[in-house]
């Protein structure tokens, strides 16, 4: 059966026919010509074919949850995140992963700061700005303001705990190539003695004083996934699923 | 109270039994020791042990469904909560080798593990959803579901065959551009307009995404060792 109106509609319109994208004449021409719509169904089941063969080919959920939580060997993890940079499904199901656990968090266990101090109010700063892909006008006030401290061009993360504010900077860390450093500041908080505890798969990494001004320092730290925990003998701010 | 190399010495049901009183005084919100679940763990999954990895199950299972009920997925999921809960355990059980388990310190970071294993087992099942969705959705045309075969085949097909099948067609690619476009069309189920979003930097517009969709599948079609993946009649 030969084309109703030669010449032939070539692929690349059949193609857009298919999304549904094609202009009003090769909408008409396919509504007359079973010529052409026979080659379309094929077209679409070469392309049904494929994505039944190719969709997903992306990390298990579970190799996904090991990289969140810091448990895949290291060159699984910079797979994974290589892959996380280019697919948008495998970044929101860790996304979701995250919400999930934070969600869940109150059924496990007491951590070992918990256990010591039952007394301590704690909290869980969610992320209010410094997402990838956040306007810069999203941010609260005081980012530009310690973006002026730290320098330009660095992404800074701000999380909130009622009324407390902590905002991060990763960098490198010039003393070490492949290790990063973490520059904090917390913001209205009462008391003394507060501390920043870094933990990464549950286990402690490591722990800074912080200064009165509410600034801490945490150098030395290998890439991966990580919780922060500013704690004082009054109150604890937990930063969950930190990505450093 | 125990050092940790007494509680070694203790039986295993005695650790499972105070494992569930400790367990009992956490949700009473009172003070508890964490240690004997940790050490109920530690000899299932280091020793390979079944029994005390029933022990765990026993003593988890409940908890584990509350995590299932309370997942935002578990509703349209179609399945029975316990369904998801031995699914979580036994991707734990497979998954957590000795050598995996020296990463994991407390109890704490192994419920979080278990966790993530409730969270994987529930997004098991949602790509399986997505995949045949997604390869309907490329035909307009009603094609697919005329075509025996390939969409029950797929979700049968093991991750590892996917991935053998993506190396054979990026062999074939010939430019980052063409990689770029079977990658979002097949692999991320994007149209064209959607692939450009995604790979602003790499097109110019959406006509020569299109353009070179065109050819590489012209090219795929060519291909005779790809004639049995893909179907004769293409």
């Amino acid at each position: 059966m030969p084309c109703v109106s030669p010449p032939e509609l070539n692929d690349r319109e059949l193609l857009a026919y298919i999304d549904g994208e094609a202009g009003r004449q090769v909408e008409a021409h396919m509504e007359r010509c079973a010529h052409c719509r026979e080659r379309a169904k094929r077209l679409a089941r070469l392309q049904s074919r494929l994505t039944a063969h190719l969709y997903r080919t992306c990390p298990s959920p579970e190799e996904l949850g090991e990289y969140h939580l810091g448990v895949l060997p290291r060159d699984r993890a910079a797979a994974v995140a290589r892959h996380l940079a280019e697919c948008p499904h495998c970044t929101r199901e860790v996304y979701q992963l995250k919400g999930y656990l934070a969600q869940m968090a109150p059924t496990l266990e007491p951590g070992p700061l918990e256990a010591v101090r039952e007394q301590v109010r704690v909290l869980v700063a969610r992320l209010v700005s410094g997402r990838p892909g956040d306007s810069p006008l999203k941010r609260p006030a005081l980012a530009p303001a310690y973006a002026g401290v730290r320098g330009k061009g660095e992404e800074l993360l701000v999380y909130q705990a009622g009324a407390i504010q902590v905002v991060i900077e990763i960098r490198m860390d010039v003393d070490q190539p492949d290790r990063l450093i973490l520059l904090g500041l917390v913001t209205e908080i009462e008391g003394h003695e507060l501390e920043a505890h870094l933990w990464q798969a549950g286990q402690h990494t490591t722990t800074v004083p912080v200064d009165e001004l509410g600034n801490f320092v945490i150098p030395g730290i290998a890439p991966g996934s990580y919780e922060l925990i500013l704690s004082s003998p009054e109150r604890e701010i937990r930063i969950e699923a930190l990505e450093i | 109270m125990f050092h940790l190399a007494d509680l070694r010495l203790l039986a295993l049901e005695g650790v499972a039994r105070r494992c569930q009183q400790e367990t009992d005084l956490f949700f009473q919100g009172q003070k508890y020791d964490p240690r004997y679940c940790f050490e109920l763990f530690c000899r299932a999954i280091i020793g390979r042990d079944q029994h005390a990895w029933q022990l765990v199950y026993a003593q988890y299972c409940p908890l584990v469904a509350g995590w299932v009920e309370r997942h935002p997925a578990f509703p349209d999921s179609g399945e029975e909560a316990q369904y998801f809960v031995n699914r979580a355990f036994e991707k734990m059980w497979a998954a957590m080798t000795p050598d995996k388990f020296s990463h994991f310190s407390n109890l704490k970071s192994l419920l979080r593990y278990l966790q993530m294993c409730v969270h994987s087992v529930i997004l098991d099942q949602i790509r399986v959803a997505e995949r045949s969705s997604a390869t309907i959705h490329t035909d307009r045309l009603g094609a697919a579901g005329r075509t025996r075969g390939p969409v029950v085949e797929e979700q049968a097909l093991a991750q590892v065959h996917r991935q053998e099948f993506w190396r054979e067609i990026d062999a074939r690619l010939r430019t980052e551009k063409e990689r770029r476009v079977v990658y979002g069309s097949f692999i991320l189920a994007l149209k064209p307009r959607e692939i450009l979003a995604q790979f602003r930097e790499t097109f110019t517009d959406v006509h020569e995404v299109y353009r070179v969709k065109e050819n590489v599948l012209a090219r795929l079609r060519r291909d005779t060792e790809l004639h049995e993946f893909l179907g004769g009649d293409t």
